[in-house]
């Protein structure tokens, strides 16, 4: 079914709805009760269920599971009758809430055929296997389900909906809907909430769905077996207060609403600690811990313990160096902490965390991100962790942070910790370092004109143009003036209007209240929050007021930085978001979505740049498969990379399974815009057979000089992605900055202040590598987590690199009695080369030749 | 330039021992070494050891040995270092113990005594201090490879020969050839000293070489801490040395009379090793070598040495950097890619981890800057640092750095 096509419809519809809405006022503002007395707020809504297909699912249910309707002869019928559906369920939210126990978990639908994201709904029917076990046969022929190419296979072979039942390590295929039109429906035998067990006798999960599914043969008749569950529902909430917003667990996490109580033992094993010092009235008298102003988490440590060793060591260095501190090693009972300092005034703000966790690079990053954040919503630290009734506030903001922070896991191996996350889960939204405290961005593919036309959405927000149907704006305008918006797509910056730094400060705000994290795994209905900040670098002394304002829908985030004050009126302390302004901006959104700019976001993070593949062609050299160079050896590594959409086609043919496993390892490349032109270019996207490594002198050479290399491998590629890429490829190297290869990794580049480097970035895509089961992933030579490996290596030694290119830039303002020495400065450009060389594989295939070390290069 | 500073503290009172300062500015005030300190000593009493704090472009380093001496090193930041800091300071500490042996300086009763002893040790310390820091004239990347510097002679098995024949007419087992601090030559049980022995011992003999034959009594840090040896060090020719480390004979005299009628007949070899200067390298390998080379640093870790030549393509067309920045920028590029990316086989691996994958090995990585390039090779056991003018291609480089990595290791006889 057509996810997107029909996620479009329900914004439209939801927009209209709220169009309507707001002609009856802004009273009705759902969130209007939740804000708090100083004015803050953070409202979210979840969607009942947390994706369209569920939604159908439940529609079905609703109008009486299994009754028969008469199939639509188009699709387009169907995803009306969808739509009206939906708008009914919209429009009266009564409805929703109280099919509310229907409440889904993370999850949601993604477009890729990869099971492992597809939606997760948490459904209520009890485990009971006992029920009798049915055959039931049905006809599939090709496209008898026709939904549009991005439905599943199971919706589109066996026009049953997929879904999973309620435990998530229980990987069980569940019967979430049935698809309109489709046998399953007319036959009435499969019911929702069925058990799919077996196809063609094949047992069937989660996992192996699609690939069994990909193998049929179409069309034929199929024999399902299906098990009744028992079909009694949990109990459910019959007394539910209907003003109960409906929240995801994700979202319960994320604004702190009935969290749970988690074993602390691990914790208390694992010393780290996040205090705030002031010996400001302390005298010797005071009980032990009076200088402790602020501490999270609430129990003692050594490292707590020791704190005056740190508050003394601050002050030492500081005055032995002439420089602030940043960061101390310690050395515990044989393990290494690192503690972070920021200092204001005479207090000191600590943070220490285990080496096995975090770099000394990275906490002092980190720390640096957490003071920053700080001092954006409370103005000074004193402001902020100083004072006790921030205190429940701040402490959920530091078990989001140190939660994510600890929950990557052991670095240095002994990962059996990793499991044991200590504080709240949020998913992380993109592994990235801490280093890089900047958002990463979305590229968008295709031509600018969505660019040009998410810009100029949010320049009519700013500007409170909002065309005819807003005639009473100047109400807001002349409360707020709107400094700058910026929008995310599924945690990544899509456009912003706003300076880097204030963009920085944003960025901390949503990643580390994890609102970044929640529209990236799950689309939220509603989401309102509202803060006073302050930005530094702007005046607070004259009245003005800065207010910040995110407004999320679905995966969209909009974040507006606000000014009241000044030229404005002025607007009392504690005043809530303005239901208007919270209207525009949410206005905003329905119209993006409205422009499908979702669509496009989706489609280039799933891609993950096509277009701008073209660049590779001139540069990297990629060697296709080792699949296809058993087949065809004549085909050896030097093969240039122009060459290589061809090649993949020529082997894509002979194999026209539905997947191919392609070990490509493309160069991929960055290049700045520094607009040099230097010699010293040299590009090397080495496949790894040592054959290709002869072949140096015939490299190409290239005009840039920032780049970054970097192979990867692809899995599950399609063949159309081919398709896509070998017409891009013919396109003549444009100089954008951004490069990526079908390997589903998106590279992502920063620039820093001007002149001081690139760095760069990787994010991987989602869904990266496909469920198993595809045959020749037994004959895969390289353990699957290699890709993972490889982008690991490929974050520490950006950090690495970053780390050298920013001390040069930093060396050449000499400061403090230390200087630093300068024979790296005017540091250009930094690589590294990588041999990967595979663990020996023996056993059953020993037969096969030791696959070659593959090696590749990471540039700054 | 950077400043460095090391200070030695007595551990169990705190008094401090000794300041060495080198580079502009003055050595932090004892009131700011007595917190150094007091620091360290706070946080070992509740079972933290302090071991090292970083601000923007500094560094502080607290190591303790034997419960006895603690050594802080205050330095400005290169890039990274950790790791270089710590065997800095091992080496100072080995070099404190070379000189007194370990029972003198850990177990000593009288403090004004021990700061009195360790005064002869200041030279030493300076060098290395002075090493670090890159001053001029202190060329030299033993104390970064912990490898003893050689030269690559032309005749290396004639000289071979002839120096375990005078180690055993001398009753000694450690005996080397030495021109200008670098090693030309040594027996085979020369070469089973310890690293840190092989880095210090060179240093040693170069820090006074104002005399014709010097008896000195040292202790070998790792192989014999207490138990002094005599190092007899008698110069041949005008660069050129004998070193023997022998027991209580013979006595100076004998040795000088022996070696000199020893190294009579090899008088012209030794001469000849001369004309190695500035190079180190021998002329049949340096002709080898490609132009655009203008500088290399070659370290075999298995045997223990490395080799440093700087002067090189000094008459042609790229003249831009002279010999110090040539060396700085070896040792940077040392500093900031061996170690951290690189991890030197012979060595243990670090305290501090740099998150890499174990089965994915960096073996190649470059820096190119302004004013140079430096291509690194790492071949197992050999690294391989060569500086190239900045306009060179990043490509040529990296076949030129291979090239030259073969002429050194391929042949019947690897060189180093």
């Amino acid at each position: 079914m057509d996810n997107r096509d029909s996620d479009s419809e329900s914004y439209s519809a939801s927009s209209s709805r709220h169009s309507e809405e707001s002609s009856f006022g802004y009273e009705e503002a759902e969130w209007l009760e939740h804000v708090e007395s100083d004015g803050s707020l953070l409202y979210v809504e979840s969607y009942v269920s947390s994706t369209v297909r569920e939604k159908q699912a439940q529609a079905f249910k609703a109008s009486g599971g299994g009754e028969k309707k008469p199939a639509f002869s188009s699709p387009t019928k169907d995803i009306k009758k969808k739509n009206k559906l939906l708008r009914l369920l919209q429009r009266r939210p009564s409805v929703r809430v109280k099919s509310g126990h229907r409440v889904g978990v993370g999850g949601e639908g993604g477009p890729r055929s990869g099971a492992d994201l597809a939606s997760a709904p948490k459904v209520t029917f009890r485990d009971n296997p006992s029920g009798e076990v049915r055959k039931v046969n049905l006809q599939v022929s090709e496209g008898g389900n026709n939904l549009g190419r991005r439905a599943s296979l199971c919706e589109t072979v066996l026009g049953v909906v997929p879904g999973r039942f309620s435990e998530p390590p229980d990987s069980r295929v569940m019967v979430a809907g049935l698809v309109p039109g489709s046998q399953a429906l007319r036959d009435g035998v499969i019911k929702i909430g069925d058990w799919l067990k077996e196809v063609d006798g094949t047992d069937i999960n989660w996992d192996n769905l699609d690939d069994i599914l990909a193998e049929l043969q179409i069309p034929s008749t199929i024999s399902l077996s299906v098990q009744k569950c028992a079909s009694e529902t949990l109990p459910e909430d019959t007394d539910h207060d209907r003003k109960r917003v409906i929240q995801t667990q994700l979202v319960k996490v994320v604004t702190g609403v009935e969290v749970d109580s988690r074993d602390k033992t691990f914790l208390q094993e694992l010393p780290h600690t996040l205090l705030y010092l002031s010996l400001v009235g302390v005298t010797e008298d005071s009980p032990d811990g009076a200088d402790i102003r602020y501490q999270f988490p609430n129990w003692s440590n050594k490292l707590v313990k020791v704190r005056g060793m740190f508050i003394t060591a601050a002050h030492t260095v500081q005055e032995v160096t002439g420089e602030p501190t940043l960061c101390s090693t310690v050395l515990i009972d044989g393990e290494y902490y690192h503690v972070a300092y920021v200092r204001e005034n005479n207090d000191i703000f600590l943070l220490a965390l285990p080496h096995s966790y975090v770099s000394s690079h990275e906490i002092i990053a980190l720390m640096e991100q957490i003071a920053n954040l700080i001092k954006f919503e409370f103005e000074t630290l004193t402001n902020g962790v100083g004072l006790s009734h921030n205190k429940a506030y701040l402490d959920h903001l530091m078990s989001h942070i140190l939660g994510s922070v600890l929950s990557q896991g052991c670095r240095g191996g002994g990962g059996g910790n990793s499991q044991a996350n200590p504080y709240l889960p949020l998913i992380p939204t993109a592994s990235q370092s801490l280093i890089f405290a900047l958002p990463t961005w979305l590229i968008l593919q295709g031509d600018g004109e969505t660019k040009l036309q998410i810009d100029n959405c949010l320049s009519e927000l700013e500007s409170g143009d909002f065309g005819d149907d807003d005639s009473d704006c100047e109400d807001c305008s002349s409360l707020y003036n709107i400094l700058g918006t910026c929008l995310f797509y599924k945690g990544r910056l899509v456009a912003s209007h706003l300076c880097t730094e204030d963009l920085q400060h944003m960025w901390l705000f949503v990643q580390h209240h994890g609102l970044l994290s929640l529209t990236t795994h799950e689309s939220v209905s509603q989401l309102v929050a509202w803060r006073q900040v302050y930005p530094p670098g702007q005046p607070q002394d004259d009245g003005l007021k800065h207010y910040l304002l995110i407004v999320a829908t679905n995966h969209m985030l909009l974040g507006l930085l606000l000014e009241a004050g000044g030229v404005t009126d002025f607007v009392e302390d504690g005043t809530g978001p303005d239901p208007f302004l919270v209207d525009q901006a949410e206005a905003s959104l329905y119209q993006l979505h409205a422009l499908h700019v979702h669509t496009v976001c989706e489609e280039s993070l799933v891609n993950g740049g096509i277009e701008t593949i073209a660049a590779d062609e001139k540069f990297g050299r990629g060697t296709p498969t080792k699949k296809a160079k058993e087949k065809n050896d004549t085909v050896e590594g030097g093969i240039r990379l122009p060459d290589v959409p061809s090649i993949l086609k020529q082997k894509s043919s002979p194999l026209p399974e539905s997947r191919l496993h392609i070990h490509d390892h493309t160069g991929c490349e960055c290049e700045g815009s520094v607009g040099e032109t230097s010699e010293d270019s040299f590009t090397h996207s080495s496949q790894g057979s040592s054959l290709a490594l002869e072949e140096d002198e015939a490299e190409d050479e290239s005009d840039y000089d920032w780049r970054i290399f970097k192979s990867a491998e692809s899995r599950g590629l399609h063949q159309y992605d081919l398709d896509i890429k070998a017409p891009t490829n013919k396109h003549p190297t444009s100089p954008i900055r951004i490069t990526s290869g079908n390997e589903r990794v998106l590279f992502h580049m920063v620039q820093l202040e001007v002149g001081e480097g690139v760095m760069v970035q990787s994010i991987p895509s989602p869904a990266s590598s496909s469920p198993g089961g595809s045959p020749s992933l037994g004959s895969q030579p390289h353990p699957p987590s290699l890709q993972a490996q490889v982008l690991n290596n490929f974050r520490s030694v950006c950090a690495h690199i970053h780390h050298i290119l920013h001390a040069a830039v930093r060396g050449k303002e000499q400061h403090g009695i230390y200087g630093s020495s300068t024979a790296l400065n005017g540091i250009k450009e930094h690589g590294v080369l990588f041999t990967y060389t595979p663990p020996a594989t023996d056993g059953a295939n020993g037969s096969k030749r030791r696959p070659p070390p593959l090696s590749y290069w990471v540039v700054g | 330039m950077a400043s460095w500073t090391l200070v030695g503290l007595w551990a169990p009172s705190g008094v401090p021992l000794f300041v060495r300062h080198t580079g502009h500015g003055k050595p932090p005030p004892y009131a700011l070494i007595g917190s150094l300190n007091g620091v360290h000593v706070f946080g070992e009493s509740h079972g933290v050891t302090l071991c090292t704090t970083r601000t923007q472009n500094a560094s502080l380093t607290w190591k303790t040995y034997h419960d006895s001496i603690r050594l802080v090193l205050v330095r400005g930041s290169e890039t990274t270092g950790d790791s270089s800091d710590s065997s800095l300071l091992d080496l100072m500490f080995a070099s404190l113990v070379l000189l007194l042996g370990l029972d003198t300086v850990t177990s000593s009763t009288n403090i004004e005594r021990l700061k009195r002893d360790i005064r002869p040790c200041f030279p030493l310390l300076d060098e290395l201090l002075f090493r670090a820091v890159g001053g001029e004239n202190h060329q030299g990347f033993s104390h970064l490879t912990g490898c003893a510097e050689c030269v690559i002679p032309p005749e290396h098995h004639a000289l071979q020969n002839e120096i375990e024949k005078f180690a055993e007419s001398a009753d000694s087992t450690y005996a080397c050839v030495m021109m200008e601090g670098q090693v030309v030559s040594g027996t085979r049980n020369f070469w089973t000293l310890s690293h840190t022995e092989l880095v210090l011992l060179p240093l040693l003999v170069t820090t006074n070489t104002f005399t014709v034959a010097r008896d000195l009594p040292i202790y070998l840090p790792n192989k014999s801490p207490n138990v002094p040896f005599r190092m007899l060090v008698v110069q041949l020719t005008s660069h050129v040395s004998v070193v023997t480390l022998c027991g209580p004979t013979p006595s100076l005299a004998d040795m000088i009379r022996s070696a000199t009628s020893f190294w009579a007949p090899f008088y012209q070899v030794l001469e000849a090793l001369s004309s190695l200067l500035p190079w180190n390298i021998a002329p049949a390998l340096l002709a080898q070598l490609d132009n655009s080379v203008i500088g290399l640093l070659l370290v075999n870790y298995d045997h223990k040495r490395c080799v440093g030549c700087l002067h090189l393509s000094e008459d042609s067309r790229s003249r831009s950097l002279c010999v110090n920045k040539k060396s700085a920028a070896l040792q940077s590029v040392y500093r900031s890619i061996i170690g951290p990316l690189l991890q030197p086989p012979a060595m243990p691996p670090e305290d501090f981890p740099t998150g890499l994958h174990p089965d994915h090995l960096p073996l190649e990585s470059y820096v190119s800057t302004d004013s140079y390039k430096v291509y690194v090779l790492q071949s197992s056991p050999f690294h391989l640092l060569v500086l190239f003018p900045p306009a060179l291609p990043i490509h040529i480089a990296r076949q030129v750095s291979k090239r030259t990595l073969a002429i050194f290791t391929k042949g019947k006889t690897p060189r180093l």
